[in-house]
């Protein structure tokens, strides 16, 4: 049991790590935003155009692909670390590429871990642009491709909320970033291994300055999230400085 | 493409590869009974049509404009479209309609969600287009007044298939079978039998009442009488002059009196019944109550004659 004054200790301890800008609690934090951001992105290149297909096209098998999907939301990290592992270990599949213990390879772990509730939700963000949007589309001369853009359009914030909460699962899992990345100093650690780690060690003030960063990474996706569907941000272009609209 | 059947546009089939078609649909556009607009500001809905037709932002916003001016919403151009009434939203999807210039602007009930106000204000615009435009427009409704307000011709649809097409007068006044009587708002339909006939002045039988009526059916022909509930005057047995226009008096009992709106549906019976609309002060003028005794006046052109076929008293 620790006692009351090693947890005020260390809440003064990380206070001071992150305003006096510790090197290495800025290393781990940036390398973890760039992990996680890598994935998000080639998460979202993935899964926005395949749930944009299971969508839009009628296939066979379509409404089991769809409840596979959302099985996977619930998918363990540490399954996802021991099959990206097994892929990518010198004997593996994909070894040659030499991606274990390197932020490649939690890039790729992290990636895989995060596309199936991005694929779904993007789904679920289509699925909610009603009959009556795409008959009016439909009547006002849209072709296929420009009703699917505008489709597209009309559910970005959806999307969008599929792409951030993709990105929150990324940044604060710990199994594919231990299993693949190992918690290498100055390498791979990351915010999440690192608290693993430094609480171990009984590091407290280390682990709580990291744990608060992470907190903020947090408040900051929700305060976007909450800017966007309140309107105060109305449009994707507006977020990343586009020209206003007329 | 329709479920069923064949849908030809200007000699085109429907049923044709998706360009075919496409070239169809960007000649004619719909307004839905349900309001919808795309999430996105009223001047960029009101641009769709033209953007997906080619156009440019310029030229497209520049015309959408116009069309927002004609529906009374030039204020609103840079207004986020989901947030207007229901009746706003409706005017931005007729401007969003028209802004194309289509041959033929299909309605589908524009304004039975919307309240008495916005739905006057839907209907003269409608108006509007059709004879400034000169744009073809077919329109679908539930209310049988806005019909005859709005069109020049109208095809009743009951069970599926076209009942009946024709002119507001031969749909409102020549019904061509009871359903279509009873859905275009003819109140009294009485069976009767034909006794005499002079010279298209008719005498029919309705049980042991005698009415009078112009057809050109002959006698001992079965007939079906239509009566509009206004063309039926209603007076005291005591207060009708000696001599009227109204070449039917029929004395009856009152037997219910249902308000509608500013009117109020007198309900006659024994011996025939009879349906008449009246306005509310006269009929506090008068004194009606359910049980007296009334006389109702209906002048022989006011009767619709339709002698009885196979079709005609089914739906």
């Amino acid at each position: 049991m620790k006692k009351l004054s090693d947890i005020v200790s260390g809440i003064v301890q990380a206070i001071n790590l992150i305003i006096t800008l510790n090197p290495e609690v800025l290393q781990i934090a940036a390398l973890s935003l760039y992990i996680s951001l890598s994935s998000t992105i080639i998460a979202s290149c993935i899964a926005i155009p395949a749930g944009g297909f299971i969508h839009f096209y009628d296939f066979r098998g379509k409404k089991v692909l769809i409840a596979l999907i959302q099985t996977l939301y619930s998918l363990p990290t540490v399954v996802v670390g021991l099959l990206i592992y097994l892929m990518i270990s010198r004997s593996g599949p994909l070894g040659y590429f030499g991606l274990l213990f390197t932020p490649g390879g939690m890039i790729l772990g992290q990636t895989v871990l995060i596309i199936p509730i991005m694929m779904g939700l993007v789904i679920a963000a289509l699925s909610g642009v009603g009959r009556d949007i795409r008959d009016t589309l439909v009547s006002l001369g849209a072709t296929g491709f420009q009703s699917i853009i505008q489709i597209v359009k009309e559910a970005r914030i959806a999307i969008l909320s599929a792409v951030i909460l993709g990105f929150g699962r990324a940044i604060s899992e710990v199994g594919v970033a231990m299993m693949i990345g190992g918690n290498i100093r100055g390498e791979t650690r990351v915010l999440t291994t690192a608290i693993a780690l430094q609480t171990g060690l009984g590091d407290f003030g280390f682990s709580i300055a990291l744990g608060i960063i992470l907190l903020s990474i947090a408040l900051v996706i929700v305060a976007i999230m909450y800017l966007i569907t309140s309107g105060a941000i109305g449009t994707i272009e507006q977020i990343i400085g586009g020209a206003p609209r007329q | 493409m329709p479920s069923e059947g064949r849908l030809i546009f200007d000699g085109t089939d429907t049923n044709a590869p998706e360009p075919v078609r496409l070239a169809i649909r960007r000649r004619m556009s719909m307004v839905f009974q349900k309001p919808v607009v795309l999430n996105t500001t009223v001047l960029e809905n009101v641009a769709f049509g033209l953007k997906f037709r080619g156009k440019s932002g310029q030229e497209s916003r520049a015309k959408a404009r116009e069309c927002l001016e004609l529906v009374g919403l030039s204020g609103f151009a840079g207004r986020k479209a989901i947030t207007l009434s229901g009746g706003e939203m409706q005017r931005v999807a007729l401007a969003r309609a028209i802004v194309t210039e289509p041959e033929v602007l299909l309605l589908d009930e524009p304004t039975a969600n919307l309240d008495p106000v916005s739905s006057e204000v839907i209907e003269d615009f409608i108006v509007h287009i059709n004879r400034k435009m000169h744009t073809t427009i077919i329109l679908s409704t539930h209310d049988m007044v806005q019909g005859q307000r709005l069109a020049d011709r109208i095809g009743v649809i009951i069970g599926g298939t076209i009942a009946q097409t024709g002119t507001i007068t031969e749909i409102f006044y020549q019904p061509k079978s009871h359903g279509i009587a009873r859905f275009v708002g003819v109140d009294t339909i009485l069976q009767g039998v034909v006794r005499g006939n002079d010279q298209g002045l008719a005498k029919i039988a309705v049980g042991d009442t005698l009415f009078e009526a112009l057809t050109s059916a002959l006698p001992g022909r079965k007939v079906s009488l239509f009566i509009r509930p206004e063309e039926v005057v209603l007076t005291k047995p005591e207060m009708v002059p000696p001599i009227t226009s109204a070449r039917n008096q029929i004395t009856g009992t009152i037997t219910k009196m249902l308000p509608v709106g500013p009117f109020i549906r007198v309900i006659i019976d024994n011996p025939v019944p009879i349906t008449a609309l009246i306005t509310r002060r006269s009929c506090t003028e008068m004194g009606f109550v359910a049980g007296m005794q009334v006389v109702a006046g209906i002048k022989a052109t006011a009767i619709y004659v339709l002698p009885d076929t196979a079709g005609s008293i089914g739906p």
